[in-house]
C-alpha cells in the first residue's frame, strides 16, 4: 500500500510542477530596446481578485497605446514602457511582499496599481521611505492613506471625496426632490473619515445624510439586515459607497425584493454592468452610479481608442479598466513633462502641472484643499443609469464642475 | 555524545551562514522575506510550545494581533519608544492569555481548538469596534519603526531575537515544567493522579506561548509599520498551524524548518503569479504522503529507508 | 413596513442558508470524525460547476444543479478514497490535506473562471408577499429545500439501516467493523452525500448571493459555528444552532454596526462553547 501512495504523490508532484513551470517557461518574453520599467501591483488571487484583477488589463492597454505611438521621448532618447507585474495575493502581506519585490528586488522607481485601503497602506510603507513614486488607482479618503505625509503618492483617478461631488451634482440636477439620503458603506475603517467628508459635501448641495452611516462588516454574507435598516430610515433615496459589486448589487437586489421602489444610487467604482449582473435585470431599475461603457456618447479620441481596444481584446469595458489605464498613463505623462527618470524631479514637476492628459480626456491636477496635497488627477466622470434592466448613459460630469484646486 | 557535537556544529554552521547571508544577497527584497520568516518562526515555535500540552490553538494569529496592535497604538498614539512597546506587546498578550486561559484551558483538544478559532476571529471583530485606534478592517499605518528605514539592522535584530526566543523555548521544554506539561499531554488522568495541577500548567504554557506570539506580533508591527485585518485573520492562524504541522510537530526544530520552507520557497517562485498556491500545496502534499513526521523528520526517514532497502538487498 | 415581521422572515432565510452549508460539514464530521476544512471550497466548486453548465453551456438551470451535485458527489468519493481514508483519525494530517485541497480548488477555479464578477441567474423568479413583507421567491425555495434536506437527513440517520450504520461508525469504528459494517463503504457514502449537499448549497446560494472563488471561506466559518454549537454527532441539532446564528446575523446588524454585531455573536458562541463544550445536542467525545 505504501508504494501506491509514493507513486501517487510523485505523480501529483510532477503534475503540479509541470502545471507551474510550463507557463513560466513559455512566458519568457524578449526585452524591449530602451524601456521604462513600471511596476504594477495587481490583485490576481485572493480577496476581491475577481473585481480588482481587471485593472491590470487597463494598465496593459495604457502600455500598448503608448508603445504603439512609439513610446515617449526623454532628452532625445526614445523609451518604451514595460510593465512588471506582481501579485498582491489579496492580502496585506502579499501587497507588502509585492511592493518589496518591485522596489528592492527589481529596483523600480515608478509603481502603480491597487485598490483596497489596507493593501495600499502596506505598499506605501515600502514606497514612501524609498522615494518611489506610487500612482494609485484610487483612494478611500482615510486620513492615514493620503496626505502630506505621503509625498510620493499620487492618485490617478477621481476617488472617494470627489466622487461624492460628482454624484451629488447628477442627483440634484436630475432628481431635485431628493433631499435626504441614507448612506450604506462597508465598515472597514473608512466610515469615520468618509462621514466627515460626505456630510460636508452634501451640505454644499443642500442635501442631508439621514442618521449615521450604516456600516456592514466585510465578512457579511447576507445583506438583508442592512437593507432592512436602510429602508426603515425612510429617506428620499438610498446611497451606497465602496464595497464591491457583489455587495452593492446584492443590496439593490434585496431592496427591490423587499418592495422598495425608491431611488438607489451608488458612489463608487463598481459600474453598472457588474451591479446589474449581481442584482438581476428585474431589480436593476431606478438606479444610477458612476460607470463606464463602450457606447458612451461624446468620447474624446483617447477614450474611443481605449474602448475599441478593450472590446476587441477583452470583450468588455468597465471603470476598472480606466482605473488601471490612468494609473500608468498619467504617470507616463508626468515623466514626459519632467523629461527625467528621477522620481524626485518627476514628483516636483507633476505636482506643479496644472493640466494632464487622462484616459477620459483632458484632466487637471488638484486636491490641495481637500487632502493637503495637489496629487489627485481630476477628469470628467461618466454616470450610468439602470432603467428596467437596461444600462443607459446618464451624463458626463465635466472636468470644470468637478475640479477642486 | 558524538551526535550531540555533530548537531551543535551543524547549527553553528547554519548560524554563521545566516549572519553572512546579507553580504551575499544584494537584494533587499530577499532580506525582507527572511526578516518576515524570522518573525513567523517565533510565532510558529510558540504555537508548538502550546501544542506540547495538547492544545492546538487555531487562533494564534489573533494573539499575535493583540501584541501587534498594543505595541502599535502605544507607540503611535502615546509616542512611547518601540523598544519599550515591543516587550509590552508581548506582556499584554500574555495577560490576555492568562485571563482567557482560565476558561479556555478547561477544554480538551478539539474543543480548545474550536474556542481558540472563534477567539481569533473575535479579536478581529473587537478591532473593528475600536476602529478609531486600530483603523478597523483596513488597518493602521505610520507606526513608529524600531530601527529606522534600512532593512539590514532589522535582519540582524530579528535574527538575534529569534535565536533568543528559540533558546528560551527549548530550555523551557526540557526543564522540569516543560516535562510536566508533556506528561499532562500524554495522559491527563495519570498526571492528575500524581498530583499535578493540570489546569494551572495548561494556563502557564498558554501564557508563555502567547507572550512570544505577542513579541512576534509587535515585532511585525514595528518592522512593517502597517497592520491590517488581513495579517491576522483566520487564514493567518491556519497558516501558522500548517507551518508547524508540515515542519513536524514532534520535534522542536519542526516549526522552524516548516516556516522557513513554506515562506521562502513560494517567494522564490513568485514569478509564477497565479500558480504560486500550487507550489504551496505541492509541498504540503509531498509532506503528507511521504513524510509522516514532517520535514524535520526527514533525516530519520531517509535513514529508515536506507536501512530497509539494505535489508532487502 | 413592520420591522419585527421583516426581521423574523430574514432570520429564517439566513438560518436556512447557513443550515444548507453546514449539513454536509456536519455529516462528514459526525460520521468520519474529520474536520473537512475543504467543505467551503467544495461548496464553491458546486456553485461554479452549476454556473459552467447553466451559463457557459446553456443547460437548464435545475438540470445544471443536478449535474453539479453528481459531479461534486463523485469528487467526494475521490476525496474519501484518496485523501481522507489514508489518514482517517489523524487530525493533524487531515488539516494539511484539507488546506491543500482548498488551495488547489480555489487556485484552479480562479485561473479558469475567476477575474470577473459572476452570478448565477435566479432559479425561481418572482417575489412573494407575506403579511406585508415581500421576499424573493428563490430565497423561499432555498429555505424550502434546506428544510426538506435537513429533515430528510435527520430521518435518514435515525430511521434507515444505512443511517444507523453511520451512527455506529461515528461512535466506535472498530466496534462497527466487528458488527460486519463495511466502514469504508459507509464512509465513502457519507462523503458523497456531504459533497452533494455542499453542491446544492453552492448552486442555490450562488444564485441568491453571487460567485467568487473565495466565497467558501466565510461560509466555512459559519458552518463550523453551527456544527460546534449543535454538537458533533447531531444532525437535527443543526436546526436550532442554525436558527440561533441565523437570527443573530440577521437581527443584530439592524441595531448596531458590523463590527459590534460580529463581536456579540462570537461572544455568544464562545460562551456556549465554554459552558457546554459538547454542544447543545452532541455526545461527549471524551
Amino acid at each position: 500500500m505504501k508504494k501506491v501512495y509514493k507513486i501517487f504523490c510523485v505523480a501529483i508532484l510532477i503534475c503540479i510542477f509541470a502545471f507551474t513551470l510550463i507557463p513560466s517557461i513559455a512566458a519568457k518574453s524578449e526585452a524591449a530596446p530602451k524601456t521604462i520599467n513600471i511596476g504594477y501591483m495587481a490583485t490576481l488571487t485572493g480577496f476581491a481578485s475577481e473585481v480588482l484583477g481587471i485593472s491590470l488589463q487597463g494598465a496593459e492597454l495604457a502600455r500598448d497605446i503608448i508603445n504603439d505611438r512609439g513610446g515617449i521621448t526623454i532628452n532625445g532618447e526614445k523609451y518604451l514602457i514595460k510593465l512588471i507585474v506582481e501579485d498582491t495575493k489579496g492580502s496585506p502581506d502579499g501587497s507588502l511582499a509585492a511592493a518589496n519585490k518591485l522596489v528592492y528586488g527589481k529596483k523600480l522607481k515608478f509603481v502603480a496599481g491597487m485598490f483596497p485601503t489596507h493593501f495600499i497602506k502596506a505598499a506605501m510603507s515600502v514606497t514612501e521611505p524609498a522615494g518611489v513614486i506610487y500612482n494609485r488607482c484610487y483612494s478611500c479618503a482615510t486620513k492615514d492613506e493620503f496626505g502630506p505625509h505621503t509625498p510620493y503618492s499620487f492618485v490617478s483617478n477621481v476617488s472617494t471625496g470627489d466622487l461624492y461631488k460628482s454624484i451629488f451634482m447628477y442627483l440634484t440636477k436630475n432628481y431635485p426632490d431628493v433631499k435626504t439620503i441614507t448612506y450604506i458603506l462597508v465598515d472597514d475603517g473608512q466610515i469615520r473619515d468618509n462621514d466627515r467628508i460626505v456630510r460636508k459635501i452634501a451640505k454644499e448641495f443642500g442635501l442631508t445624510i439621514k442618521g449615521d452611516i450604516i456600516g456592514w462588516s466585510p465578512a457579511t454574507v447576507d445583506w438583508s439586515a442592512v437593507v432592512t435598516r436602510a429602508i426603515k430610515r425612510n429617506a428620499d433615496a438610498i446611497m451606497h459607497g465602496n464595497g464591491g459589486a457583489m455587495a452593492n448589487g446584492s443590496i439593490m437586489k434585496i431592496a427591490r425584493e423587499m418592495g422598495y421602489t425608491g431611488l438607489i444610487f451608488g458612489c463608487n467604482a463598481d459600474g453598472a454592468t457588474d451591479i446589474r449582473m449581481v442584482a438581476g435585470k428585474s431589480a436593476s431599475t431606478n438606479y444610477f452610479t458612476h460607470g463606464v461603457s463602450e457606447s458612451m456618447p461624446d468620447m474624446y479620441p483617447i477614450t474611443k481608442e481605449i474602448s475599441k481596444r478593450a472590446m476587441a481584446r477583452y470583450k468588455r469595458l468597465t471603470g476598472f479598466h480606466l482605473y488601471g489605464f490612468n494609473s500608468i498613463y498619467t504617470m507616463v505623462e508626468a515623466i514626459k513633462a519632467a523629461q527625467s527618470l528621477d522620481p524626485k524631479k518627476v514628483k516636483e514637476t507633476w505636482e506643479n502641472m496644472d493640466t494632464i492628459e487622462t484616459g477620459y480626456g483632458p484632466g487637471r491636477m488638484g486636491g490641495k484643499t481637500l487632502y493637503g496635497l495637489k496629487h489627485t488627477v481630476y477628469h470628467r466622470q461618466p454616470i450610468q443609469v439602470l432603467d428596467q434592466g437596461e444600462i443607459k448613459f446618464g451624463a458626463w460630469i465635466e472636468l470644470e464642475e468637478l475640479y477642486i484646486p | 555524545m558524538i551526535s550531540l557535537r555533530r548537531t551543535a556544529i551543524s547549527y553553528l554552521l547554519i548560524l554563521i551562514f545566516l549572519c553572512l547571508l546579507p553580504v551575499f544577497i544584494k537584494s533587499y527584497y530577499l532580506l525582507h522575506v527572511f526578516i518576515l520568516t524570522f518573525i513567523y518562526i517565533i510565532a510558529t515555535s510558540s504555537l508548538r510550545l502550546i501544542a506540547t500540552s495538547g492544545q492546538i490553538s487555531l487562533g494564534h494569529a489573533g494573539f499575535m494581533s493583540i501584541g501587534a496592535y498594543t505595541a502599535a497604538i502605544l507607540a503611535k498614539e502615546l509616542g512611547w519608544s518601540p523598544w519599550l512597546t515591543l516587550p509590552l506587546g508581548g506582556l499584554s498578550t500574555m495577560i490576555v492569555a492568562m485571563i482567557v486561559g482560565y476558561p479556555f484551558s478547561r477544554l480538551r483538544l478539539i474543543y480548545f481548538s474550536m474556542v481558540s478559532l472563534f477567539f481569533g476571529i473575535g479579536i478581529l471583530a473587537v478591532n473593528q469596534v475600536f476602529d478609531y485606534y486600530t483603523g478597523g478592517f483596513s488597518g493602521m499605518m505610520l507606526i513608529p519603526p524600531l530601527l529606522g528605514s534600512s532593512k539590514l539592522p532589522y535582519y540582524y535584530f530579528f535574527l538575534g531575537l529569534t535565536l533568543l526566543c528559540l533558546i528560551f523555548m527549548v530550555r523551557f521544554e526540557t526543564c522540569r515544567i516543560g516535562l510536566t506539561i508533556k506528561a499532562i499531554a500524554q495522559s491527563h488522568t495519570v498526571a492528575s493522579s500524581v498530583g499535578i495541577n493540570e489546569a494551572a500548567y495548561r494556563i502557564l504554557i498558554l501564557s508563555i506561548g502567547c507572550f512570544f506570539a505577542g513579541i512576534a506580533g509587535a515585532g511585525y508591527a514595528h518592522y512593517t509599520l502597517v497592520l491590517t485585518h488581513g495579517t491576522f485573520n483566520l487564514l493567518a492562524s491556519i497558516n501558522l498551524v500548517i507551518y508547524m504541522l508540515v515542519g513536524g510537530i514532534n520535534r522542536f526544530i519542526g516549526p522552524v524548518i516548516g516556516t522557513a520552507v513554506l515562506m521562502i520557497l513560494p517567494e522564490l517562485f513568485r514569478d509564477l503569479k497565479e500558480y504560486v498556491p500550487f507550489v504551496f500545496s505541492g509541498i504540503m502534499l509531498l509532506v503528507l504522503f511521504v513524510m509522516p513526521d514532517g520535514l524535520a523528520g526527514l533525516p530519520g526517514q531517509i535513514k529508515y529507508w536506507i536501512s530497509t532497502h539494505r535489508k532487502k538487498g | 413596513m413592520d420591522l419585527v415581521v421583516t426581521a423574523f422572515v430574514n432570520g429564517l432565510v439566513t438560518s436556512s442558508m447557513y443550515i444548507l452549508v453546514a449539513l454536509g460539514f456536519a455529516l462528514v464530521l459526525s460520521i468520519m470524525g474529520i474536520f473537512n476544512f475543504a467543505h467551503g471550497a467544495i461548496y464553491m466548486l458546486g456553485g461554479y460547476i452549476c454556473y459552467a453548465f447553466a451559463v457557459l453551456l446553456g443547460f437548464n438551470q435545475w438540470l445544471s444543479l443536478i449535474l453539479s451535485v453528481l459531479i461534486v458527489g463523485l469528487f467526494g468519493l475521490f476525496l474519501e478514497r484518496f485523501c481522507f481514508r489514508p489518514f482517517s483519525r489523524d487530525v493533524y494530517r487531515v488539516i494539511i490535506m484539507a488546506i491543500a485541497i482548498i488551495l488547489i480548488l480555489e487556485t484552479t477555479v480562479n485561473i479558469l473562471l475567476g477575474g470577473t464578477v459572476r452570478s448565477l441567474p435566479a432559479f425561481v423568479e418572482g417575489i412573494i408577499k407575506v403579511r406585508g413583507v415581500s421576499i424573493s421567491a428563490e430565497r423561499v425555495v432555498a429555505f424550502g429545500i434546506g428544510a426538506v434536506l435537513l429533515f430528510g437527513m435527520h430521518i435518514f440517520i435515525r430511521k434507515t439501516k444505512t443511517g444507523q450504520q453511520m451512527l455506529a461508525i461515528a461512535q466506535e469504528p472498530e466496534g462497527a467493523a466487528l458488527q460486519g459494517i463495511n466502514v469504508n463503504r459507509i464512509s465513502a457514502l457519507a462523503c458523497l452525500m456531504s459533497c452533494s449537499l455542499a453542491a446544492v448549497a453552492g448552486s442555490l446560494l450562488g444564485a441568491i448571493l453571487s460567485l467568487s472563488p473565495f466565497m467558501g471561506n466565510n461560509m466555512l466559518v459559519k458552518a463550523i459555528e453551527l456544527v460546534i454549537i449543535s454538537g458533533i454527532g447531531s444532525i437535527g441539532g443543526l436546526f436550532f444552532s442554525g436558527l440561533l446564528i441565523g437570527y443573530l446575523d440577521a437581527v443584530l446588524p439592524l441595531f448596531t454596526s458590523g463590527g459590534v454585531a460580529d463581536t456579540i455573536s462570537l461572544c455568544v458562541i464562545i460562551c456556549i462553547l465554554l459552558i457546554r463544550p459538547r454542544g447543545l445536542f452532541g455526545y461527549e467525545l471524551f
